[in-house]
């Protein structure tokens, strides 16, 4: 394996379907990092990850995998990756054992060890089959399966929706121990944004196909604030400094990308830290300016 | 080698259920067959009557070949694909170390597994049927296997780019028995041609009172020319079946390339 900067690299990804074009999109996933990738449904996220799996074929742009060309060296990069869908992709009537049994022949590095150690820490039975197994057992199996070969870079299309807190607890454990190792990284593909808050040293956001931040998730979070202002005041704000304003009765709350600016040029007004949701909230009605 | 036997292992794991039904039903039929055979020789339908005896002789066939014909059921490789797309797993494979060459090597290497074990299977439980009846093997004998062997990995070979297309196992499995009854079309006609030609050349109410010399030479005359027909249409049969497979592989391979899941 040569040596990497970046676990993914994206750079100018476009996909065109009728109706919806993936425009443009360009991002790092830093080595030995997890990246939070938020967006709305429909915003491009499972496109532009199943791009990095080479399931969709990008129309243009150039993709890296741990330095390597995502189409050339698709084997390569295959055995040193795993991904995680929203649904078991397994077949119902198999069991865990099944699982070790067919994988420990088509992974050349996979440990039967480690994958019985993960489903003794999940409590996960090991002759059931998946087809009486929870959505949350469904979810630890495939995870447990992602951790036991040795992949490198974990890909993750909505793992955890639909789970319960507790159960994306354990699951968000795992991934931090998993990084423990400074070789690996993960992409996680979220709409539960307090998830990626508490995990992720990156975050990603498009909509509507294309690329809006991109970046440290504290830089994000340290560069944008939501000023709670009054009618009066709200009417002083030039409305080019701020993404968009949630209009109250009382006045409005007001999202600016650049904290420091704001600071100098509004210095009379409340500046109250935000939240990757908040940022999704008011970058999602960014076109419309105003919204209640 | 391994990934194949992975591969493998998933197929038959996926498969236990409905292999063993199908054995336990095989293995019944065999031996229902075989008992049959040896009443015939040894038991009570010995004793039956002519007409009941022309009715055994033609269900004779029946039995012997029916576990034959059961032993291709063991695989259904339209089901899997079927399977495998609404689970998700064919998405997921395209996500494993495993190229296309792979895939389609694996896939249509298991129609020719699937088919040795049917083939070996139905000889023996032939051979077995046949002999309890008293029977010696003869060529046509094998023929027959072959060439059921032959019709059913056209139809498996056609159902897998099918499955691929449709996601609906009934679908593919419809247009799969209608591909592999094709080559049937054009031997239906020839050998309703050629009887035409033989009646239109021959004076079939005057056949009882020409000699019996001249009867059988017409007889032969008519036998000859199905028989040619026979041989030329067992070859066209080949083609076919090659031609199919060409193609199967090639839209296939084409569908994997194109990530269908």
């Amino acid at each position: 394996m040569n040596d990497y900067e970046n676990a993914i690299e994206i750079n100018g990804l476009t996909k065109r379907y009728d109706g919806f074009t993936l425009d443009n999109i360009s991002f790092n996933v830093p080595k030995g990092s997890i990246m939070g990738f938020i967006g709305q449904n429909g915003a491009g996220k499972s496109t532009t990850i199943n791009a990095v799996l080479n399931i969709v074929k990008a129309d243009e742009g150039e993709i890296k995998v741990m330095g390597l060309d995502h189409i050339r060296d698709e084997n390569e990069i295959k055995r040193n990756i795993a991904a995680v869908f929203d649904e078991l992709p397994f077949p119902e009537q198999l069991n865990a054992n099944d699982i070790n049994m067919i994988f420990r022949d088509i992974f050349e590095n996979w440990d039967s060890g480690t994958y019985f150690d993960y489903l003794d820490r999940f409590a996960l039975p090991r002759k059931k089959k998946f087809a009486k197994f929870s959505k949350g057992m469904k979810m630890k199996l495939q995870i447990a399966s992602a951790l036991s070969h040795g992949a490198k870079v974990l890909i993750m299309d909505e793992a955890t929706t639909g789970l319960d807190p507790v159960v994306r607890n354990e699951i968000l454990d795992i991934f931090m121990e998993y990084l423990q190792d400074e070789n690996n990284s993960i992409l996680m593909s979220s709409h539960i944004t307090s998830d990626l808050e508490k995990i992720a040293d990156s975050v990603t956001f498009i909509d509507k196909g294309k690329l809006l931040i991109t970046g440290y998730k504290d830089d994000i979070l340290d560069s944008h604030a939501v000023i709670k202002c009054s009618k009066s005041d709200y009417a002083e704000i030039d409305k080019a400094d701020l993404v968009s304003a949630r209009l109250t009765d009382f006045g409005a709350e007001v999202m600016v990308a650049d904290r420091s600016a704001a600071a100098k040029k509004y210095s009379g007004l409340t500046m109250d830290r935000t939240t990757l949701e908040e940022i999704m909230l008011y970058y999602v009605s960014r076109d419309k300016k105003e919204w209640r | 080698m391994r990934k194949y036997r992975g591969l493998f292992l998933r197929e038959m794991y996926i498969s236990r259920k409905t292999i063993l039904g199908t054995a336990v039903a095989f293995v019944l039929v065999l031996i229902y067959a075989v008992m049959i055979g040896l009443s015939t020789r040894y038991g009570n339908l010995r004793n039956i009557s002519e007409e009941a005896g022309v009715m055994l002789d033609m269900s004779k066939y029946m039995f012997i070949f029916l576990p034959a014909m059961m032993s291709s059921s063991f695989c259904s490789p339209s089901a899997s694909v079927v399977s495998d797309r609404k689970c998700g797993w064919q998405k997921y494979c395209y996500t494993l170390p495993i190229t296309a060459r792979e895939f389609i090597t694996f896939k249509f290497g298991m129609i020719a597994l699937t088919l040795a074990a049917g083939f070996v299977i139905s000889v023996l439980s032939s051979m077995a049927t046949l002999a309890a009846f008293g029977e010696s093997y003869k060529a046509w004998h094998l023929l027959i296997i072959v060439y059921s062997e032959l019709m059913m990995s056209v139809m498996m070979f056609v159902s897998i780019p099918m499955s691929f297309f449709t996601k609906n196992t009934d679908i593919s499995g419809m247009i799969s028995v209608f591909i592999m009854y094709l080559p049937f079309v054009p031997a239906g006609f020839a050998i309703y041609n050629s009887s035409k030609r033989f009646l239109a050349e021959h004076d079939i109410e005057q056949m009882n009172d020409i000699p019996d010399e001249l009867q059988r030479a017409w007889q032969d005359s008519l036998f000859r020319s199905i028989k040619d027909l026979f041989t030329v249409w067992w070859w066209a049969w080949a083609l076919f079946f090659l031609l199919v497979a060409a193609v199967s592989v090639f839209v296939t391979k084409k569908l994997y390339d194109r990530r269908v899941c």
